[in-house]
């Protein structure tokens, strides 16, 4: 499995997790179990979204960077402060994701 | 994938409840140019479009009214706070408060329910951001309708703000909808349907 899909399967996994326990949290807020369970997935969580976005391509605004290459506008623009990313890669409903 | 930030988009903090006006307002919610339905128009039409600048556009405007009708929501919910029965009766929300209490339930203000109906995702992207352009401008009369209604500055805030955002999302569709064409046979707009049509049917020869 290349680096890119490995991450993002580690995203699914852990990002699963945390949707799952945030429920249960809702209902048990003081369950010491889940409250430790919840801050060590999203440790793992958001080490693997900063290693993905890093590398291959924001998952959210903010994640978005500037490369100057591949944007559309060749060398960046005129300021070189290179384009915005947030729309290259593919949709997630293109299997982009996968 | 979504997930949920914790504030509005703009804030709106009514101190004053208008059940009357709240009844006018929650057209916005669930009505025929509302918020719900300008979410699902461009969150339903994004899947078929085969522009990812386009597609781009499509989910965070789509995201953005989503973010939109939790505002609508929230000003009909601070109009309606602390009713008292007889203040029910008086104002005429008595219809609306019988099957809903002051729970919210998309509507139009006559009482329509949210209808999937008022919006299309043709899935031929002229169509689509012809379409959108419209329903922003609509959105927009809409809102001037509304403001010439309401008195107070705590409700016209944040209805202007949600207003200019129209007006915003109008522009920007009409640079998407330049953005398709120019990816289009500039004799013929319509010689193919980008979201349909391929090289080997006769729609598409130019393709």
């Amino acid at each position: 499995m290349n680096e890119k899909r490995r991450l993002m399967q580690v995203i699914y996994e852990t990002g699963f997790a945390l949707d799952d326990a945030a429920l249960y949290l809702d209902t048990h807020p003081c369950d010491p179990e889940a409250v430790q369970f919840y801050e060590t997935t999203r440790n793992f969580y958001q080490k693997a979204v900063s290693d993905y976005t890093s590398q291959f391509g924001p998952l959210s605004h903010e994640s978005a960077r500037f490369p100057a290459a591949g944007c559309g506008c060749r060398e960046g623009n005129a300021e070189g402060t290179g384009c915005w990313n947030w729309i290259q890669e593919p949709w997630p409903w293109e299997g982009g994701m996968a | 994938m979504w997930t949920y930030e914790k504030r509005l988009q703009y804030p709106v903090n009514i101190s004053q409840p208008n059940p009357k006006l709240a009844m006018v307002i929650i057209s916005q919610f669930g009505g025929p140019d509302g918020e719900l339905a300008a979410s699902q128009r461009y969150l339903s039409q994004r899947y078929s479009m085969p522009y990812r600048d386009v597609a781009g556009l499509l989910t965070d405007i789509g995201t953005e009214e989503l973010a939109h009708m939790e505002m609508i929501c929230a000003i009909v919910h601070q109009l309606t706070r602390n009713l008292t029965p007889k203040e029910i009766s008086a104002s005429g929300f008595d219809k609306y408060y019988v099957d809903h209490t002051l729970g919210l339930w998309p509507q139009s203000a006559g009482g329509v329910p949210f209808s999937a109906t008022v919006f299309q995702s043709k899935g031929d992207a002229i169509t689509d951001l012809t379409e959108n352009l419209a329903a922003e401008q609509k959105a927009r009369s809409t809102y001037d309708n509304i403001l010439r209604l309401v008195k107070d500055p705590e409700v016209c805030d944040p209805i202007r703000f949600l207003r200019e955002r129209e007006i915003v999302h109008f522009q920007r569709f009409g640079e998407g909808l330049r953005l398709v064409q120019e990816r289009l046979d500039s004799k013929n707009f319509y010689a193919f349907n980008p979201e349909f049509d391929n090289a080997s049917n006769c729609n598409g020869k130019q393709k």
